[in-house]
C-alpha cells in the first residue's frame, strides 16, 4: 500500500536528514544536562550546609547557580531542540536544511558561545581581579547582570549571529514549501523570529540603552519571552509533530491547534512584567501584564484539550509506548504549571509567594517537567531510529522515566509547598534566619530528589552508550542528508 | 448518513465554541488594556514607561499580523484539517524509504515496531472516515 502511494520523485529520508548532526546535538545536550544538574546539586547542598567544596572560589555556588540555569537553557534545551529540529524540519517540509555545512558551523559556533559563557561566569571575575591588563578592560569578563542573560556581554553579538544563522538555515526550506502548512511549521517559523528578537531585546536594551525600572521592565519581558517565545513554540511545534506520528493518529483538531498558535503570537509578548508585580514598575504596566497572562492562559487550554482529545481511545499507549508516556507526562505537568500561573498572576497570591521557593518549584516543573521531558521523549524515540537498533535495555529506559518524573514531582511539590511557608514566615516579620531554618527539611528533600533525577539520567547515558555499541556491531548505514536518490529500480514504485 | 457525519459536526462546533470563548474575551481584555497604554503614553506624566512594552509588542506581533493576513489571503486555512493528514502521509513514505542496517533490519518502520504497532496501510490508518477533506 505504501509502495503504491510513494512516488519515485519523493525525497527520501537519507536525502533530507543529516543523522550525525542530530546525534551530535543530542549527545552534547545530554552532557550539558549532566553538568547543569551537578551545578544544581552544588547549590542545593550549599543551602543545607552540606557543600563538600565550600571555600573554593572557582566552585562558589553563586557562580555555579548561574552555570546551572544558563547551561540548562542554552546548553541542554537549545542543543536538544536543534537536534530535534534537524530531524523534524526536513521531514516535515520534505526539503533539507539550507546548507549542511552551515549546520555544522552553527553547531561548533554554538558550543564556542557556551564554552565562553561557562568560562566567563566561572573564571571571568577571578581573572579580571588578578590580571592588571584585564582589569583595565572597559567591560566585564564575567556574567552580564541580567537574569537569564548572564552570557557575558562580549559573547552576546556572536550568540545573536548564531541565532540568525539558525533562523536562516531552517527558514530556507520552510518558506519554500507550497500549500497549507502544518501547525508545527508555524510554530517553528515563530520560534526562529522570536528567539532572535528576544535575545537582542533582553541582552542589548537594558545593557546599552535603558536604565532603572524601564530596564527592569524589559528584563521581565526577556525572562518570560525566553520561555514563551523560544522554548514554548519549539516545544509545542515538536510535540505537534511527534505525538501524531507516535500515536499513528492525526491531531484531534488542526483548526484548534492554529487557534492556539495565533493566540500565542498575539497575546504572549506583553506577559513578562508579571514577574515584577509589586515592584516600582508603574501599576498600569503590571495590570497590563496580568490581563495578557489571563489571555494566554485561555489560549494554552486549546493545546491541552487538543492533545488529550487526540489520545482519547488510545490510552493503552501510555503504558506500552514509552515516548508517548514521556510526552503526556510532560503535558500533565504543563497543565499543572498553567494552573500555577493562573494563581501566580493574581496580586493577592503574589504578595505571598513572591521571592519564595514556590517560584523555583514552578521553574523546575516548567523547564524539566515539561520541556525536558518532551525532549527526553524525543530522544527515547529517535536514538534507536538513528542507530537502527533497539534499545540495549528497556528496563533502564523505565528507570530513566520513573526516576526523572518522580524525582521532578517530589522536587517541585516540595518547593511549591515550601513557598507559602516562607511567605508566611516573612509576613510574620520574624528574623530572616527563622525562615531559613524552617526551609531546611524541604531543601534536604530537594537534594535527594535531585539525586534521583541525576540517577535517572545516568541510566539513560549508560543505555545510550550500550545501544551505540550494539549498533556498531550491527554496522549501521548513516544518513547524512546529502545522499542521492537510489537508482529508479530500487526506488519505491510510483 | 447523518449519523456518519455527526462526529465532524461535533468537532467543528466544539472548536468554533472554544475559539470564540477564548478569543473574544482575550481580545477584549487585551485590546482595551493596549489602548489604555497608548492613551497613557499620550497623556500621563508617567506615560513614557508605556512606550517600551508597546514597542516590544509591536515589534514582536506586527510582523505576525501581516503574516496572518497573508496566510488568510493565500488560502492557508482553506482546508484547515488537511495538513494533519499530509504530514502523516509524508512521514509514512519517508519511513518506508529509510535505510535498514546491514542485516536488513530496522528500516523506516522501526519506530512503529518499537512501539508494538503493526505496520498497517497508512492511508486507512490516518483518515478519519467521518471527516471531509
Ligand atoms: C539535580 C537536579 C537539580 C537540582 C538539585 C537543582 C537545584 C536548583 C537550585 C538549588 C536552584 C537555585 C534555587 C535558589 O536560588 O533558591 C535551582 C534553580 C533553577 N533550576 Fe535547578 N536543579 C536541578 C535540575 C534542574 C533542571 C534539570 C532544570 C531544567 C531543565 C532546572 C532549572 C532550574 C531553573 C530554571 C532555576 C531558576 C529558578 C528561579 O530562578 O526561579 N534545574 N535549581
Amino acid at each position: 500500500m505504501i509502495d503504491k502511494l510513494a512516488k519515485a520523485e519523493d525525497p527520501r529520508h537519507e536525502q533530507l536528514v543529516d543523522e550525525p548532526i542530530v546525534v551530535a546535538y543530542f549527545l552534547l545536550a545530554l552532557g550539558y544536562l549532566a553538568l547543569s544538574m551537578l551545578a544544581g546539586l552544588l547549590m542545593a547542598t550549599q543551602l543545607v550546609h552540606w557543600n563538600p567544596l565550600n571555600g573554593i572560589e572557582l566552585l562558589s555556588p553563586g557562580r555555579w547557580r548561574m552555570i546551572h540555569t544558563n547551561v540548562v537553557a542554552y546548553g541542554f534545551l537549545a542543543n536538544a531542540f536543534l537536534g530535534a529540529l534537524h530531524w523534524s524540519v526536513p521531514r516535515l517540509v520534505l526539503k533539507p536544511v539550507l546548507d549542511r555545512r552551515l549546520s555544522w558551523f552553527i553547531l561548533v559556533a554554538w558550543q564556542v558561545v557556551l564554552l565562553c559563557t561557562f568560562f566567563g561566569i566561572v573564571f571571568g571575575p577571578t581573572l579580571q581581579a588578578n590580571i592588571a591588563a584585564l582589569e583595565r578592560l572597559p567591560f566585564s569578563l564575567g556574567a552580564q547582570g541580567i537574569e537569564w542573560g548572564e552570557t557575558p556581554t562580549w559573547i552576546d553579538p556572536l550568540a545573536l549571529a548564531g541565532l540568525l544563522l539558525v533562523a536562516v538555515n531552517f527558514m530556507g526550506p520552510i518558506v519554500r514549501t507550497k500549500g497549507p502548512m502544518y501547525v508545527s511549521a508555524w510554530y517553528f517559523i515563530a520560534a526562529f523570529v522570536w528567539t532572535f528578537l528576544t535575545y537582542a531585546m533582553g541582552n542589548f536594551l537594558p545593557q546599552y540603552w535603558l536604565a532603572g525600572t524601564s530596564a527592569g521592565a524589559v528584563g521581565g519581558l526577556f525572562i518570560h519571552d525566553l520561555v514563551g517565545l523560544f522554548v514554548t513554540p519549539l516545544g509545542w511545534g515538536l510535540v505537534y509533530y511527534f505525538v501524531p506520528i507516535l500515536l499513528q493518529k492525526p491531531i484531534w483538531s488542526h483548526g484548534l491547534s492554529l487557534v492556539g498558535f495565533w493566540g500565542l503570537a498575539f497575546f504572549y509578548p506583553l506577559n513578562g512584567i508579571h514577574h515584577f508585580l509589586y515592584t516600582p514598575i508603574p501599576m498600569f504596566l503590571q495590570y497590563g501584564a496580568i490581563i495578557s497572562t489571563i489571555a494566554v492562559e485561555m489560549v494554552v487550554t486549546t493545546v491541552i484539550v487538543n492533545f488529550f482529545a487526540t489520545i482519547w481511545g488510545s490510552g493503552r499507549q501510555l503504558i506500552t509506548n514509552l515516548p508517548v508516556r514521556w510526552f503526556y507526562t510532560g503535558m500533565v505537568f504543563y497543565g499543572l504549571t498553567c494552573l500555577q500561573c493562573a494563581m501566580q498572576t493574581t496580586l493577592t497570591f503574589q504578595a505571598l509567594i513572591h521571592f519564595t521557593d514556590w517560584v523555583v518549584g514552578h521553574a523546575h516543573m516548567v523547564m524539566f517537567g515539561v520541556f525536558s521531558l518532551w525532549l527526553l521523549g524525543i530522544m527515547t524515540y529517535l536514538f534507536p531510529r538513528l542507530w537502527r537498533t533497539e534499545w540495549y535495555s528497556k528496563e533502564l529506559l523505565e528507570y530513566h522515566y520513573w526516576l526523572s518524573s518522580v524525582g521532578l514531582l517530589v522536587m517541585a511539590a516540595d518547593l511549591i509547598l515550601l513557598g507559602p511557608f516562607q511567605g508566611y514566615y516573612w509576613a510574620s516579620l520574624q528574623p530572616w534566619e527563622v525562615s531559613v531554618d524552617g526551609s531546611q527539611p524541604f531543601w534536604m528533600l530537594r537534594v535527594f530528589a535531585g539525586l534521583a533525577m541525576l540517577a535517572g539520567q545516568l541510566c539513560f547515558f549508560y543505555n545510550i552508550y550500550m545501544t551505540w555499541r550494539r549498533s556498531r556491531a550491527q554496522g549501521v548505514p548513516v544518513s547524512t542528508g546529502t545522499q542521492q536518490a537510489p537508482p529508479a529500480e530500487v526506488a519505491p514504485q510510483a | 448518513m447523518s449519523t456518519q457525519r455527526k462526529p465532524f459536526h461535533t468537532r467543528s462546533v466544539v472548536v468554533a465554541l472554544m475559539a470564540l470563548a477564548i478569543l473574544v474575551p482575550s481580545l477584549y481584555g487585551f485590546g482595551t488594556k493596549f489602548l489604555e497604554f497608548i492613551a497613557l503614553y499620550r497623556g500621563d506624566a508617567d506615560g513614557a514607561f508605556a512606550i517600551s512594552p508597546i514597542l516590544n509588542y509591536l515589534l514582536a506581533s506586527l510582523g505576525f499580523l501581516f503574516l496572518f493576513g497573508w496566510a488568510v489571503m493565500s488560502g492557508m486555512f482553506h482546508d484547515i484539517e488537511r495538513p494533519k493528514y499530509t504530514m502523516l502521509e509524508n512521514e509514512a513514505r519517508l519511513d518506508h524509504s529509510a535505510p535498514p542496517n546491514s542485516r536488513g533490519q530496522f528500516g523506516g518502520s522501526l519506530g512503529r515496531r518499537l512501539s508494538g504497532e503493526a505496520d498497517l496501510p497508512y492511508s486507512s490508518r490516518f483518515r478519519d472516515p467521518h471527516e471531509h477533506d
